[in-house]
């Protein structure tokens, strides 16, 4: 396969890298070397202090005080609302296939527990999934509510919101060549006259320590999801983290990634993309997420017959 | 070796004086020497003050036989070629743009 070292000319200039453990995984950061150390050291403020107010998983968090006090009206701030409200429309134009609220279903799968997997029962997965699909998250102003039993996860979105206010923040003071990788799965390119894309390396879905492409990406992000690494095993049978909210059953898909100007789309789509492994409902999402910014994406399904990443050109 | 000689120098005077019998120039001699060195001390005292200069009391041990600090202390080494980077608390390194960034499934 030809790379993209062999189509362009290497850039001269060097950066500063840096890397912190945020959001459960590894958050690095590559700016011009004339950018200077400060504007490092304000990018992992910014996302030291999203990880501390939205995610979910931090104890504290507006979200998680939102799941605490489920049943109850919770006061948060205009951030949160906004974020409420962009993954309460990603639900409704995914069909339900992406799902925030998605950690009952989780929990009861057992991707929280150490010993003790089964297949849930059916009857039970069913009410489950209904139940998510027909409580979303009732908002008005700034107030928040959601029913006993449901909870939210921001993990599908967090670290590329993060990422997106970095990359905000970078233009704002006028970097306009920089990388930020977010674990790997969020990967957002900015991009100048002077460094016209940046490389990423994609991971074949199947086989352990190998890339299947090289791509260029240019002022866009790559959001990668995948269910080969974080899987249950339940009677010799893989079954990957990534749930179709709306039959409450792990997606049989390997991988999905989505090309997008923003990085919270980005993050949403992939993860919606790969959710939806019983219909062909994403050629129909695709339709409005291009509206949002998707520019191109592709999805591995339960078996990867393909010789390189099966890119769809919106 | 210059406090030897001056010592020697201050005798060869007290000789000359006593010699010519004029003690009190001798004496004022003396006093001015000590005034001097008191200042001296003073100005050393009040530097350290300025500087919040610990002070630490050192004893002497019968049984060990040696001036013992029981206070904390460290000695600076002579350190050359420290790489400052990479002994921060995070990751900081200096790279060029050619390396491609990997992507994962994984967080």
């Amino acid at each position: 396969m030809e790379t993209y070292q062999n189509k362009h000319p290497k850039v001269s200039k060097q950066y500063l890298a840096e890397e912190h453990f945020l959001f459960h995984c590894h958050v690095r950061i590559k700016t011009p070397l004339s950018a200077g150390p400060d504007i490092l050291d304000e990018c992992f403020r910014l996302l030291s202090e999203i990880d501390k107010k939205y995610n979910s998983y931090v104890a504290g968090s507006q979200i998680d005080l939102v799941n605490a006090n489920a049943g109850r009206v919770v006061e948060v701030d205009d951030t949160a609302i906004w974020l409420l409200k962009n993954i309460d429309f990603m639900r409704h134009i995914s069909a339900g296939v992406f799902n925030a609220g998605v950690m009952p279903l989780l929990k009861y799968w057992g991707f929280y527990r150490q010993e003790g997997h089964a297949v849930p029962d059916l009857a039970a997965l069913k009410r489950m999934a209904d139940f998510i699909a027909h409580n979303p998250t009732i908002i008005k102003g700034n107030s928040v509510i959601i029913k006993p039993g449901f909870e939210l996860v921001t993990g599908s979105f967090i670290k590329a919101f993060a990422a997106d206010t970095v990359v905000n923040f970078l233009r704002s003071e006028g970097v306009t060549d920089a990388i930020i990788n977010a674990g790997g799965s969020t990967i957002v390119a900015l991009n100048d006259e002077s460094h016209p894309s940046w490389t990423v390396a994609i991971p074949h879905p199947e086989k352990s320590n190998c890339n299947w492409a090289y791509m260029s990406l240019r002022n866009a992000c790559l959001s990668l999801s995948g269910n080969v690494m974080h899987s249950l095993q339940i009677n010799g049978q893989r079954y990957g983290h990534v749930l179709n909210a709306r039959t409450g059953f792990p997606s049989r898909n390997l991988q999905s990634c989505a090309i997008t100007d923003s990085a919270f789309l980005g993050d949403m789509v992939s993860t919606a993309l790969l959710a939806d492994d019983v219909t062909e409902g994403h050629l129909k999402a695709a339709r409005y997420y291009r509206q949002l910014g998707l520019h191109s994406y592709y999805i591995v399904g339960p078996t990867c017959i393909e010789d390189e990443p099966p890119f769809i050109h919106l | 070796m210059h406090s030897t000689y001056r010592q020697f120098l201050m005798a060869l005077i007290v000789v000359f004086l006593l010699a010519i019998g004029n003690r009190d120039f001798f004496l004022s001699v003396i006093d001015e020497w000590r005034a001097s060195r008191q200042l001296e001390a003073q100005r050393l005292v009040n530097v350290m003050e300025d500087k919040k200069f610990e002070r630490q009391r050192i004893t002497y041990s019968v049984e060990r036989k040696a001036l013992i600090n029981s206070s904390p202390y460290f000695a600076t080494k002579r350190i050359t070629r420290f790489n400052f980077i990479v002994n921060k608390a995070s990751k900081r390194t200096i790279e060029d743009g050619n390396i491609s960034e990997q992507a994962s499934e994984s967080q």
